[in-house]
């Protein structure tokens, strides 16, 4: 665990957790390329993915656009 | 979108699912790259693993007997599972951290230093000195 010897803060786990959660939202991206909108589980994944993005602090705008 | 010229059907959709699954599984295993335990969202990142494992229809089974022998062999029944979770047992011993834990109402997931090992229905059962139930 990545805790500062001095002070035992975890000052990094921000950026961890951000990265973290973008391997999971490029999870959610690869499955989309195996759904095609109408399947059972196309919404679902969207909105996992944008869930991941916006948890990890990326931009929906992005997405919309 | 792949329909049926014929009828209509999307006939291949049951493969399809149970693959973008597994794609969301090996996303939430990436994750665990960057996080440790303790960390605010490891708990909710290995029931998000548990769930598309589960989603994408991976044998949890599979999973213990790979994390044994790397073979990935799969065993059908209650009976090779328990046979599976005493292998398990003796393979971790003492050279396995479990370092995470996650329940649902069906299975357990552990990380370990030898990666993810699922377990489920077999509660209780104690696996390196961890009592579960």
């Amino acid at each position: 665990m990545a805790l500062s010897a001095i002070d035992g803060t975890k000052d990094d786990e921000p950026d961890r957790t951000r990265r973290a959660w973008l391997h999971v939202a490029a999870g959610y991206e690869a499955a989309l390329t195996e759904l095609e909108p109408g399947d059972d589980d196309y919404g679902r994944m969207l909105r996992g993915r944008a869930r991941c993005r916006l948890i990890a602090g990326e931009a929906t705008l992005g997405m919309v656009s | 979108m792949a329909l049926s010229l014929v009828d209509g059907t999307k006939d291949e959709e049951p493969e399809r699912a149970p693959r973008a699954w597994a794609h969301v599984a090996e996303g939430c295993e990436a994750a665990f790259a960057d996080l440790e335990p303790g960390d605010e969202d490891y708990g909710r990142m290995l029931r998000m693993l548990t769930k598309s494992r589960g989603l994408a229809g991976q044998s949890t089974l599979g999973t213990v007997s790979s994390a044994i022998d790397g073979t990935g062999d799969v065993e059908d029944g209650e009976v090779a599972m328990r046979e599976a979770c005493r292998r398990i047992a003796d393979a971790l011993g003492d050279a396995a951290t479990i370092s995470g834990l996650s329940a649902s109402d069906r299975a357990f997931l552990l990380r370990t230093q030898r990666g993810f090992v699922e377990l489920g229905g077999l509660a209780p059962f104690t696996i390196a000195g961890l009592e579960m139930s």
